[in-house]
């Protein structure tokens, strides 16, 4: 018999998120925290680390992955470890030379359309579980300094380079981004190790004048 | 009251007293004023002990160059007072005291000094009985400061930081170098110990005021350069590979990563050597300059000024300036060089004495500088007899050399040679990266030193990838900075080197003399160098004496090793925050909220078992198992490493890699997979599954994951196969729902066909199970009817909570690490890293069924052909205790003893319920591997418990609860 | 701490990097003897010189050559498989 309710997908966050949410949403189908608490708007603009893991993402690599992409319709980017952002907001990460991680923007489903084509010969899907951060403000630079030996001031968002790094110990895939005049930084890790980067960074954050920002107070940050 | 008017670069602020107490007496000071230079502008002059003879010491290098003044500070111990900046409220006492400074108790060591030579402690308390008695009296007197053990931990934040030239040093090279590399584009970092930057340029004056405004106009320039960061108290620990070098500040250190480094650090100024060069009032004439200009502090009323270089000849100008009578120039040369400097000093009146020095200082009544005898020295530097003169004086100023701060250039493998010349070490050889400018160098005269500084700067710059076109040259040295002899026999010694361990010239030439003739000999059996101050201020001087004792030059006799750190680095900067990544699968909370006691398995945090009130650990895991075997459980199993490999030729990799064959496995099939090394030594396993042609789905050990990984993507890159692999270990979740209820329970969330026809042992199905789409597994780990659910890791909680709604009328309730591993050996499986060890071949754990050495290749089967024809050294068995066995029982590890030798070890054990005996698996010699041999294994205590060997599986043995059921 | 450049990620401090070993030809296990089959898997050659290693960028799983004189600690090269001119 069919299950009797669809399934709900649960962040890679949620454990460690749960004893200091204070508002909830659902985004994407996923449970989201839109709240911490009245803090979190005068966090961002010192340190905020946000939430994005409620995007759709899937990933493919091999000799036949860009091939492939753009035959879905998908724009894949020019340079190894670049991104770009196509016309309908979705995200393309080119990680190294022959993988790619694509981000949907809000209501967006090339991911759904990957996940439901069949690979071809020289392609292979890779699933993704990812915890996905914001670090924003203008002691985000100082935060990447405390816990990472990689010089985030080489990547610029006019560039739109990326980073696959180690940050307090874990690999992360790392860009910059701008708004408002500012550079922030998104980071991608594998969830089973999100919860550990989500607290730490926090925790880093928290000696700079931040900490956690939830949904509701990411403005912008939450769009692109 | 020795305050002097303001100073143009003085650190004080005049608008803030500081109330502090020293040994138990208030003082006041100025912010800004050391420790020692606030005692020093109070007429306190005895400011500690020294470490072995406790001999009264006052201020001698002003530079932390030396430890005279070494503080205990409330809580904080060892504080060089030279140095640290005096504060509202301290409480301070010197180190190293029986009863105070004053009248340290300990003071009496002084005339005991003929029974205490150098290294004496390797001779004495040889004697067993006594040597308890000698320890305690060790411990007592041979330490310095006092800890205290509620002192709170503390961390601060690391950091990390980048730029492209980093220079060492803030003096009159190091600016002229930051402002060079500037402007040739580069990002400039220049750090300096020193509370505030401008270094010697700002103190080594001879009273010339536009002498100073060369450094103080480059720092100017410095501090208004938006290219450049000025980090003042701020020093350079180490250097570290590639131009990686820690510094360190007051609250942190920043570990900086430079494209070029350029040590611009200076030189420590060596005491002079004569009799009771210690007593207070005698100091290097480096530091009577920082007192007058940093501290606004006359250092003496009358001194005498010993001179081997233009330096002690503007020390001598300086006092002058400040107050001060100076009764007499003594110039160890044999000729004084023609200088404007001397000019002016004759001018004033002063006597300036070529080819004197210092025969001895004599002491008042509290140990204090009362005066010297003077006396002629010839040109081998022995002192001409009768020639003695008595000089009245309370200040001596030292200024006979030099030796070239250049732990860093060492650190950093740079080539030194000793030039003559100079009398000093110069780099001959740097690095690639690495830069020199300034007294460090080589380079001593001040428009010198800026111009050396420029060089260094653009050369630093174009390393870094800048367009440099200058070309500069730096004219040579005319004068030699460093006296070759600065040290003046007397046969009453007394005649210090090295400060921090209290070692005078005769300790030398007893060491000497006792054979150890070679510098890293001499190091550690004098301890020269070892003080705190880690040879600063003796190093160089213990090398020339060492040179002469044994007739080598000093380029023969060479340095020991300069070794991190540069200063003392608190621990709490050592620590930092740290980072212990953790791993949780997506099943924690879930587990946490069931009550789950964790455990640390690698990365991973998995439940060990789950607490329930009232019932003991043992009991809880029992029940787990229980439960398994009697209606239906679920354990996550999610931090197994998951792997997929795709592509026609995915079958052929997967018979290379392991010990099995995979092309022949059906669709829908699952098959043990075991892997070996180069050396057919067991390296991993788990299971295969067959999702499609060309598609296999595999897993590995926990810990193996990550390196099976990437071991195997290395493999395919040197294989070239048309495959690809994926790692799916963080992006599926996976839980096995094990027990005669878990297909009742399953068939309530799918639509799959579960029947036994349908859905066989060992075979691997996808479809949904509460409408998740899942692949899942019949394998036989815990030997019961179950499910190995493999789905995507969001979902991961959501079917938790559907099977454990499912399952609540059968029972159901998760089960842990320690549950699964009592189940898995009743059915007699191995653990790889538990049942095996890195020597374990498969032949040695039964596993010959699945080594298939007719495949043309697989890695590891070259290596266990090879074995196969030797034969085994021991066999994995399965083995139970006595059926009413009391007692302590074995553990892991314990060993096997047969005919009083080793025979093997226990690698399992456990108390099992289902079999009503204590089980395990153990490694035998292969003699003793028939079922039914007793043997004996050995406790920790010596004694011996009785075993037998048997079949396995203990439970089921012919799995017949997971291939079908009623 | 020493850097390592990767040929795909750029230059990355060592401990983003893990070391395999030398690349070492093996000899052919259909014809060689148990004693040079021994000698391949059991020794290696400490002498220092120069030596073509694998090393992994482990952050992005990037496998490379790495052409390295142990004798004067200095990285010369580094390429993918197959890039060698």
């Amino acid at each position: 018999m069919n299950a009797p309710f669809a399934p709900n997908r649960i962040s890679p966050l949620f454990d460690e998120q749960a004893p200091h949410a204070a508002k909830w949403t659902q985004v994407e189908t996923m449970q989201t925290v839109a709240s911490f608490g009245s803090a979190d708007a005068a966090r961002l603009p010192l340190a905020g680390i946000g939430d994005l893991s409620f995007r759709r993402r899937a990933g493919v690599k091999g000799p036949g992955a860009a091939a492939w992409l753009n035959a879905l319709g998908i724009v894949t980017p020019e340079r190894m470890n670049s991104w770009l952002r196509m016309d309908d907001g979705t995200l393309v990460l080119r990680l190294g030379n022959t993988e790619y991680l694509v981000e949907d923007a809000p209501g967006g489903s090339h991911a759904a359309q990957m996940n439901a084509a069949a690979p071809a010969h020289g392609v292979y899907p890779v699933p993704r579980y990812d915890a996905a951060l914001v670090v924003a403000g203008r002691n985000a630079l100082e935060l990447t300094r405390q816990t990472c030996a990689f010089d985030f001031t080489t990547l610029s968002p006019a560039a739109q380079g990326l980073a696959m790094t180690s940050m307090v110990g874990v690999g992360v895939t790392a860009v910059a981004m701008e708004s408002g005049g500012e550079t922030y930084y998104r980071l991608w890790c594998d969830g089973t190790y999100g919860g550990y980067l989500w607290a730490t960074l926090v925790e880093v954050a928290s000696d700079l004048g931040g900490g956690a920002v939830g949904l509701e107070s990411l403005g912008r940050l939450a769009q692109q | 009251m020795k305050r002097l008017p303001a100073m143009p670069d003085e650190w004080l602020d005049r608008s803030r007293t500081v109330r502090f107490r020293f040994e138990g007496r208030t003082f006041e000071g100025l912010s800004g004023d050391s420790i020692a230079s606030a005692l020093w502008a109070a007429g306190q002059r005895s400011q500690g002990r020294s470490f072995k003879y406790h001999r009264v010491r006052g201020i001698l290098s002003a530079a932390n160059h030396d430890v005279n003044v070494m503080l205990q500070d409330g809580p904080k111990l060892n504080t060089r007072g030279d140095v640290v900046a005096v504060r509202e409220g301290m409480d301070l006492t010197a180190v190293n005291t029986f009863g105070g400074l004053a009248n340290d108790k300990a003071r009496h060591l002084n005339k005991l000094s003929r029974f205490l030579p150098v290294g004496f402690y390797y001779k004495a308390f040889h004697n067993k009985r006594l040597f308890p008695l000698w320890e305690k009296m060790f411990r007592r007197i041979t330490g310095l400061g006092v800890v205290d053990f509620s002192t709170p931990h503390i961390r601060t934040q690391k950091r990390y930081d980048f730029c492209d030239v980093l220079v060492i040093g803030a003096g009159p090279s190091g600016l002229a170098a930051a402002l060079s590399a500037a402007e040739a584009g580069a990002s400039v970092v220049v750090c300096d110990e020193n509370a505030r930057a401008g270094g010697s340029g700002l103190f080594q004056l001879g009273a010339d005021a536009a002498r100073r405004q060369h450094t103080a106009s480059l720092l100017q320039q410095v501090k208004s350069n938006p290219r450049i960061r000025l980090l003042e108290g701020t020093y350079a620990g180490a250097y570290y590979a590639d131009r990686w070098v820690p510094l360190i500040d007051e609250n942190r250190m920043t570990k900086m990563r430079a494209k070029s480094v350029i040590l611009a650090s200076g030189a420590y100024e060596q005491p002079s050597v004569f009799r009771n060069n210690d007593l207070p009032g005698i100091m290097n004439g480096s530091a009577m300059q920082r007192l007058i200009y940093r501290y606004a502090v006359k250092p003496c009323s009358t001194a005498v000024v010993l001179a081997a270089n233009a330096d002690g000849y503007r020390v001598a100008l300086d006092l002058l300036a400040a107050g001060a009578a100076v009764a007499a120039v003594l110039d160890m040369r044999a000729s004084v060089p023609a200088s404007p400097l001397a000019d002016a000093l004759r001018a004033k009146g002063v006597e300036i004495l070529g080819g004197h020095a210092v025969y001895e200082a004599h002491a008042d009544g509290k140990g204090e500088l009362a005066g010297v005898t003077a006396c002629r020295i010839d040109g081998a530097g022995r002192v001409v007899s009768g020639s003695q003169r008595r000089i009245s004086c309370d200040g001596v100023a030292m200024s006979t050399g030099w030796s070239p701060a250049a732990n860093l250039l060492y650190q950093a493998g740079t080539r030194m040679r000793f030039d003559d010349l100079l009398q000093q070490f110069v780099p001959e050889q740097l690095p690639e990266g690495v830069f020199a400018c300034g007294k460090v160098n080589g380079v001593f005269r001040l428009e010198s030193r800026i111009t050396d500084g420029q060089r260094a700067g653009l050369a630093a710059a174009a390393n870094a990838g800048f367009e440099v076109s200058a070309s500069i040259t730096v004219p040579a040295e005319t004068e030699s900075p460093s006296h070759a002899w600065p040290v003046v026999a007397h046969p009453d010694g007394k005649n210090f080197v090295d400060f921090d361990e209290d070692l005078q010239v005769k300790d030398f030439e007893n060491a000497v003399q006792e054979g150890y003739d070679n510098i890293e000999l001499l190091k550690r059996f004098s301890t020269v160098g070892m003080g705190p101050s880690q040879g600063k201020h003796s190093n160089m001087t213990a090398l020339r004496i060492l040179a002469r004792l044994t007739g080598k030059s000093p380029q023969q006799v060479g340095t020991t090793t300069a070794r991190p750190f540069f200063h003392p680095v608190p621990l709490s900067h050592l620590a930092g925050r740290g980072f212990s990544p953790q791993r949780h699968s997506p099943l924690h909370g879930r587990h946490a909220a069931a009550g789950a006691v964790f455990m640390q398995a690698g990365a991973w945090e998995r439940p060990e078992y789950y607490a329930v009130p009232g019932k003991s650990r043992i009991d809880c895991i029992r029940e787990e198992a229980r439960r398994v075997r009697t209606a239906v459980a679920l354990i996550d199993v999610g931090t197994l490493g998951k792997l997929e490999i795709r592509g026609p030729q995915a079958a052929e990799f997967l018979n290379r890699v392991y010990t099995g064959r995979y092309d022949n496995m059906k669709v829908g099939a699952t098959r043990y997979a075991v892997m070996c090394d180069d050396s057919g030594v067991l390296s991993d396993e788990g299971v295969v599954a067959r999702i499609a042609e060309d598609v296999f789905y595999f897993t590995t050990t926990s810990s193996g994951a990550a390196t099976v990984y990437r071991e195997l993507s290395r493999l395919n890159i040197e294989w070239k196969l048309d495959c690809g692999l994926i790692n799916l270990t963080g992006s599926y979740s996976a839980m096995n729902l094990a027990g005669p209820a878990s297909r009742k329970v399953l068939a309530q969330l799918t639509d799959m066909d579960l029947s036994s026809a349908a859905f066989p042992y060992l075979a691997v199905r996808t479809g949904t199970v509460a409408g998740i789409p899942a692949r899942m597994m019949r394998v036989g780990f815990v030997g019961e009817w179950g499910y190995e659910i493999h789905i995507p890791a969001e979902y991961g909680a959501t079917l938790w909570d559907a099977l454990m709604k499912a399952g609540e009328s059968s029972g159901i309730g998760p089960f842990g690490v320690e549950a699964q591993r009592l189940l898995r050996l009743e059915k007699g499986h191995l653990i790889v890293s538990q049942d095996t060890d890195g020597l374990t071949n498969p032949f040695e754990v039964g596993m010959d069924w699945a080594v298939k050495l007719d495949k043309p290749f697989f890695t590891g089967k070259r290596s266990l052909q090879i074995v196969r024809k030797m034969p085994l050294k021991r066999k994995l068995v399965g083995f139970r205790l006595g059926e009413n066995h009391s007692g302590e029982v074995p553990k892991e590890c314990h060993l096997i003893i047969q005919d009083g030798d080793i025979a093997g070890r226990v690698t399992s054990i456990s108390w099992s319920p289902h079999v009503g005996r204590f089980i395990g698996l153990a490694f035998v010699l292969p003699s003793m591997s028939e079922s039914g041999t007793a043997f004996q294994i050995r406790l920790t205590d010596g004694s011996m418990v009785n075993a037998e060997v048997c079949d396995t599986p203990f439970f089921d043995p012919k799995d017949e609860r997971q291939k079908e059921i009623e | 701490m020493k850097l390592m450049t990767c040929p795909i990620n750029g230059t990355r401090p060592i401990s983003e990097f893990a070391y395999w070993g030398e690349i070492r030809p093996a000899p052919d296990a259909d014809t060689c003897s148990d004693d040079q089959w021994a000698e391949y898997v059991f020794h290696r050659n400490g002498a220092p010189g120069v030596k073509k290693e694998w090393w992994c960028h482990t952050p992005s799983n990037t496998w490379f050559i790495a052409e390295r004189d142990t004798e004067k600690d200095k990285v010369l090269r580094t390429f993918l498989h197959g890039d060698d001119k």
